[in-house]
């Protein structure tokens, strides 16, 4: 069995300007962003100063981000609140849609999440030059002495490319463990039943005997552990059985449910403290572009 | 079997659609949600500090008012208590007037009476006077059996009675 990790699925490719490829990526955030906007449209319709629910529910979102932003980046950098927003829905939701099954991770692709850093980088560019000019910005590379010069053009490079790699690192890498432990499982799953089945399933009427016991004794002894490890014996014996009798053939069973409980971490948890780590990372760069009007 | 992209590497394309994307969903986010939520808080904010301010001032104009009908009342109540004392006053004079009056009515009936009864007096005691003169004629001509001429004595006995009389 071969595992191959390869990054988006190329749907097609528009034969224009050297060949637009389609890819997963695309698609994905095609969704991604019809569904945010009809989102922010559809939340942000029949606005009144007497507030719905649900108006009631918007207003508190938006309040929790705007605070969010002033108190990572000060009170004169609050307009940068639809900013972060934008950022932090489109990489939670770029993320989600990997749960879909049929849609992969729109941020488990570099190509999203170096576009991202580098806008994040753009505007701090910017904020930059406009602060201090063009001749400014490129003399703030030499402090505090003119040694430092490499250095701090690699730290500046570096920081768009480890955002960029950092979101990227974790969405893809929870898709590759996801897949290679969905292999590990299949692989593990072959070998155990045809381990139990052996001798004509003779091993496996044994476990369900096994099981069925364990979880008589559980009636009498109440403890959690004759209450697994009964039902785990019943199962394997189940299963070793069907495969004695050669009606499972090659079906993964240990795949099922299993890998659930990862999917919960490297897909949902993942996700979300990506998208949070991201907005968050740029709004203090952001922030540090951005100096309190007192002190510019 | 199509193509994949390789796991890690950057394509431009999908780099710039995503960029617009991105773009698309901020200028979105901007215009339909962030910025009209923010101004309805803003206007909301502005119609609580209306409404408070309004209340204020309103409070003020209802105490100037309790204030002013406060002055009123009281004045009010000085005007009547005035009233009453001048009506008194007034009152009390025109009872001692009134008084004064009667008492001169009655002084001057008094005085009336006296005249009348002193008047009434006189006539009598000179009725009385005559008729003991008349009567004294009568008996004196009784006593000495022969009539006296009463054009003679009439002065004589005149001023017998009238001394009589007057002690």
């Amino acid at each position: 069995m071969n595992l191959n990790v390869t990054g988006p699925f190329i749907y097609f490719t528009i034969p224009i300007l050297g060949g637009i490829p389609i890819t997963q990526t695309t698609v994905s955030f095609l969704i991604v962003t019809i569904f945010l906007c009809s989102l922010c449209v559809i939340l942000g319709k029949d606005l009144s100063t007497r507030p719905g629910p649900r108006q009631i529910m918007v207003e508190k979102g938006i309040t929790m981000m705007q605070d969010m932003v002033v108190s990572t980046m000060g009170p004169h950098n609050a307009h940068w609140t639809p900013f972060i927003i934008t950022i932090f829905l489109s990489s939670i939701c770029g993320s989600l849609i990997g749960m879909t099954g049929f849609l992969r991770s729109a941020t488990a692709d570099l190509s999203c999440t170096l576009v991202w850093a580098l806008m994040v980088s753009v505007i701090i560019w910017y904020n930059n030059i406009k602060g201090s000019g063009f001749l400014g910005w490129i003399k703030g590379f030499t402090e505090p002495v003119a040694v430092m010069t490499p250095m701090n053009l690699i730290s500046e490079i570096a920081q768009p490319v480890s955002m960029a790699f950092r979101h990227f690192g974790n969405l893809a890498g929870g898709g590759v463990i996801t897949s290679v432990l969905y292999m590990a499982l299949s692989l593990a799953s072959t070998a155990v039943l045809n381990l139990i089945s052996a001798n004509g399933g003779l091993i496996a009427v044994a476990l369900m005997v096994v099981g069925a016991g364990l979880l008589l004794l559980r009636r009498k002894k109440r403890k959690l552990s004759l209450l697994i490890f009964g039902y785990l014996s019943l199962a394997l014996g189940f299963f070793g059985f069907l495969q004695a009798m050669g009606w499972l053939s090659g079906v993964p069973v240990l795949a099922f449910g299993i890998p659930a409980v990862l999917s919960c971490y490297f897909d949902i948890f993942s996700g979300a403290v990506q998208a949070l780590v991201f907005s968050l990372l740029s709004m203090v760069y952001i922030s540090g572009s951005c100096p309190p009007p007192e002190e510019a | 079997m199509g193509q994949f992209e390789a796991l890690v590497g950057v394509n431009f394309w999908t780099a710039l659609f995503v960029l617009l994307n991105t773009l698309a969903i901020y200028f979105v986010a901007k215009k339909y949600l962030t910025d009209p939520v923010t101004k309805i808080i803003a206007k909301r904010q502005k119609e609580i500090e209306d409404t408070y301010e309004k209340a204020e001032q309103a409070e003020g104009e209802a105490l100037a008012m309790r204030e002013e009908c406060e002055k009123r009342l009281s004045g009010a109540r000085d005007e009547a208590s005035a009233i009453v004392k001048t009506a008194t006053v007034r009152a009390t004079a025109r009872t001692e007037e009134m008084m004064t009056a009667a008492r001169a009515e009655v002084a001057a009936l008094k005085t009336k009476a006296d005249q009348e009864i002193e008047s009434e007096r006189r006539k009598a005691a000179g009725e009385l006077k005559n008729d003991i003169s008349e009567l004294v004629l009568d008996i004196a001509g009784k006593v000495v059996e022969k009539e006296l001429d009463a054009s003679t004595h009439k002065s004589l006995i005149d001023d017998f009675i009238s001394r009589v009389g007057d002690e």
